[in-house]
């Protein structure tokens, strides 16, 4: 039974894992771009989360929203004004610029908050528990994977059915016809930008209030979104969403096994997955959003 | 002009530099102290770290941001099989080149089927593998790490002074080397790679197999350098030597001085001393300078300092093109 | 007066200097045809009009206004358009999706999605299939409706014939009286010269970036045609 709770609970954090993943992977199934900062912007948007919280209503954890506001604004600046000017087939120079501000922002949250570790504190929904077909599973988990699913599944029906949404897959389809037809690719690009971080944001502050965080937890977090999104195949959607959750179980199954291994094992699992289908699990699910 | 001079007198120039050089590095010890000697280590060992990451970016091609992954695993065969069999380090060092190639060997396989920003991110997944299997593992020293007990009973002045040598040698190889290599045929075949994957691939030039040699080749250099920089250091532990902060001094020094060229990471290493020398007590505002300074140079000048020499000089020592021969 | 009027145009592709001193001129409702060899220049000429080229020098001007250097997207909303070379659909959008993007000018006129089927009446019944899997015809028309629905005045077709069967050719060049009538310019590039003379009321003839030849087809004898068309005589 500890074994099929384990298991339920590394679903239920497989889940915000995969919205980790998601602001990465978004972003490079419309732009091709590698966001190696995205790793410490969810931890910015999870220090934003810390000081907007107590002024929050109703709930704490609707503080996502303005965070997720915030991001959103941020990542349409990030792309105007930075990424948008080193576009061009060389990938090379999008992954430096970011890389160097991943350096910039991470050294900046440690000199101005320290390096302490810190939380989001929900109050007493963190204690909360229900018994669930015999398991014990906290409420909090169960909201993230609930916000989580929600935001995956708006953001396919989005992208499916607004204007902006099908004018977003066009573009990531072919960023030069875009333009005949009236589209400036930049500007598309800055709103995919800005709802990749928003994305990122939110997961950013739900892993704040599901455990603890540091100015160095960006690169952790990174790799977590890297993992996510090569194991669901690179821009497949709801493979992300699966890629998630093989890493959530792995984590916690392993953290019961061998309290001190980290990340490891989920790192070695994800090895093990490209070892053995390079295509991600994706290409056991024929349901592929941005692919050509 | 330089693309008018002859070729034969460019390899003269090159030719005189490197002896220069070598005269220079050969005599340092006769003038430096014990303090200077470290600081000179460290230099060449980290200039040799950013050469190696130049060699696989701007040469190869590939761009790795777990380049510290060779420089951890050196460091550590070096330590572990020294220790244990109570061998002279510098010995070893041919042994941890051919170490560290078979392990990029061996894991080139898998992360070439990656492209981009996925493969660079795979190989700093792999060195988190490592990282975090060593720190556990109490036989390779857990989280406090090894100390390098066989140099201890040795002189000091020799170590010192033979492991300064190791690094002028693996500095001189990052220029000169590094130089000779990219005018071998298998130099123009990474460029052609680089390039153009398509139009390599067409001239009869097996991609795979040119990216795998220059992948294991910068692997086991790395993984020398990295060796040489913890033999100094009689120490080596887990958070430091496969510390993701390598790839930002790596990338800082071949960004400001230019990807692609042998003389760019010069400048950059002389940058990053003389910015380190004087932000060294500001702790955290240095590295964001570092990182700063990375972002301004992709966004004004994406060739780096060294292309902007270049192209307002026309000096270029190092050229890597062939030069067609002079039409009169 | 002339729509479209280009004045001693230069444009590179890279390091090749692609088109050298090109002039032309486009009427309103007429259809111009380009020909020429492969490599001749065209495409590149037609990337440069809509802005999607920008190393170039000379003077492109549309309804009286420059927009040589404007941003392709801005040269789309003004009204010049392109069906681009090889079709180029967005193939994880549906057909009515695809269509619809072209809506992004923003420009009012007659083409509206009932427009479209109306003149293709095929689309109509495939339009919740996903653009990949249609045949090479179908795609074309996916194609030139998605540029009519950004209600241009000038309308640039790149090989619209290329890979696709005679029949299928004609099917698509009878559409052209019907778009033309609706107060659209057509600029095609072609490398069946007798089709492009057929449909046209005007050709210029490209030769390694050069107008080589230029005149109303039915004028033009065909001998002197294939002599710009290939550069013999004369250039010998």
């Amino acid at each position: 039974m500890i074994w099929l709770e384990t298991i339920a609970n590394g679903i239920l954090l497989g889940g915000l894992y995969a919205l980790i993943g998601l602001g990465l992977g978004f972003a490079f199934g419309v732009m091709r771009v590698v966001n190696v900062a995205q790793g410490d912007f969810i931890v910015a948007a999870a220090f934003i989360g810390l000081y907007l919280y107590p002024w929050t209503p109703v709930h704490p954890i609707l503080v996502i929203l303005p965070v997720a506001l915030i991001a959103f604004g941020i990542g349409i600046l990030l792309q105007r004004l930075l990424i948008n000017r080193v576009l061009g087939h060389d990938q090379i120079p999008q992954i430096l610029l970011t890389f160097g501000l991943a350096i910039v922002l991470r050294n900046g949250m440690v000199a101005w908050f320290g390096a302490n570790s810190q939380s989001i504190n929900v109050g007493n929904m963190r204690f909360w528990g229900f018994n669930f077909l015999g398991m014990r599973l906290g409420v909090l988990p169960v909201v993230v994977l609930v916000i989580a699913i929600v935001l995956f599944a708006a953001l396919r029906f989005w992208l499916n059915r607004s204007r902006m949404g099908r004018i977003i897959r066009a573009t990531a389809d072919d960023h030069q016809v875009v333009q005949l037809l009236g589209v400036n690719y930049r500007n598309v690009y800055a709103v995919a930008m800005g709802l990749a971080l928003a994305l990122s944001a939110v997961a950013g502050v739900l892993l704040a209030m599901r455990g603890s965080f540091t100015p160095y937890s960006g690169a952790d977090r990174l790799l977590i979104a890297f993992e996510v999104v090569v194991i669901g195949g690179l821009g497949s959607f709801w493979g992300m969403f699966i890629g998630g959750i093989v890493l959530g179980v792995t984590q916690l199954l392993a953290l019961k096994i061998d309290p001190s291994a980290g990340l490891m094992y989920g790192h070695i699992v994800f090895f093990i997955i490209l070892i053995l289908s390079p295509q991600g699990l994706s290409s056991l699910f024929s349901m592929k959003v941005f692919r050509k | 002009m330089n693309a008018s001079r002859p070729t034969t007198t460019r390899n003269l120039t090159i030719a005189a530099l490197g002896v220069v050089s070598f005269v220079v590095l050969a005599a340092m010890p006769e003038f430096a102290g014990q303090g200077d000697l470290r600081l000179m280590i460290e230099i060449f060992t980290v200039f040799a770290f950013a050469q190696s990451w130049n060699f696989l970016a701007g040469y190869v091609g590939l761009m790795s941001f777990g380049q510290q992954l060779f420089i951890g695993l050196g460091a550590y065969f070096l330590f572990m099989t020294s220790n244990t069999w109570g061998i002279n380090p510098f010995f070893l060092l041919p042994l941890v080149f051919v170490f560290c190639g078979l392990f990029a060997a061996l894991v080139a396989p898998f992360v070439f089927r990656l492209r981009d920003a996925y493969f660079a991110i795979s190989i700093w997944v792999i060195a988190e593998i490592v990282r975090l299997f060593i720190a556990q593992k109490d036989w390779l020293g857990s989280v406090s790490g090894l100390p390098l007990v066989v140099t201890r009973d040795m002189d000091r002045t020799v170590v010192a002074v033979s492991t300064y040598y190791v690094a002028a040698f693996l500095a001189f190889l990052s220029v000169f080397g590094l130089y000779w290599l990219s005018r071998q045929k298998i130099g123009l075949a990474l460029a052609a790679v680089r390039d153009n994957e398509g139009t390599a691939a067409a001239v009869g030039i097996n991609v795979w197999w040119t990216r795998f040699f220059g992948f294991v080749l910068t692997g086991g250099f790395a993984g020398v350098a990295g060796a040489v920089y913890y033999m100094s250091v009689f120490h080596v532990e887990p958070g430091g030597a496969f510390d993701a902060n390598w790839m930002v001094v790596m990338l800082f020094i071949v960004i400001i001085g230019g990807v692609g060229t042998v003389e760019g990471p010069i400048i950059g290493t002389a940058i990053y001393f003389l910015f380190r020398a004087w932000f060294a007590g500001t702790g955290n505002l240095y590295l964001m300078l570092l990182g700063a300074a990375a972002v301004l140079t992709m966004l004004v000048a994406s060739k780096g300092l060294w292309g902007v020499v270049k192209n307002t000089t026309g000096f270029e020592p190092f050229a890597t093109r062939r030069l067609p021969p002079r039409q009169s | 007066m002339s729509l479209l009027k280009v004045e001693n145009l230069d444009v590179f592709y890279g390091d090749f200097h692609a088109v050298r001193g090109v002039s032309l001129e486009v009427n309103e409702a007429q259809t111009v045809a380009i020909i020429g060899a492969n490599g001749a220049g065209k495409s590149t000429l037609l990337q440069a009009i809509t802005g999607l080229n920008t190393q170039k020098r000379g003077a492109v001007t549309f309804e009286g206004k420059d927009i040589s250097r404007m941003r392709a997207d801005l040269i789309a909303r003004a009204g010049v358009t392109m069906v681009p070379e090889g079709r180029r659909l967005f193939g994880s959008l549906s057909v009515e999706d695809n269509l619809r993007v072209g809506e992004s000018t923003k420009r009012k006129g007659p083409w509206t999605l009932q427009a479209v089927y109306d003149l293709f009446p095929r689309l109509g019944e495939l339009r919740k299939m996903q653009s990949s899997t249609l045949s090479g015809g179908q795609q074309q028309m996916v194609a030139i409706g998605r540029a009519l629905m950004t209600n241009p005045r000038l309308l640039l077709c790149d090989e619209i014939s290329l890979g696709l069967a005679p029949k299928i050719i004609g099917d698509i060049y009878r559409c052209f009286d019907a778009i033309r009538q609706s107060g659209v310019s057509i600029v095609v590039i072609e490398q069946n010269v007798a089709q492009a003379c057929h449909a046209s009321q005007h050709i210029y003839c490209l030769l390694e970036g050069r107008i080589s030849l230029e005149g109303d087809p039915r004028k033009l004898a065909m001998n002197d045609i294939t002599a710009a068309y290939f550069g013999t005589e004369q250039h010998s």
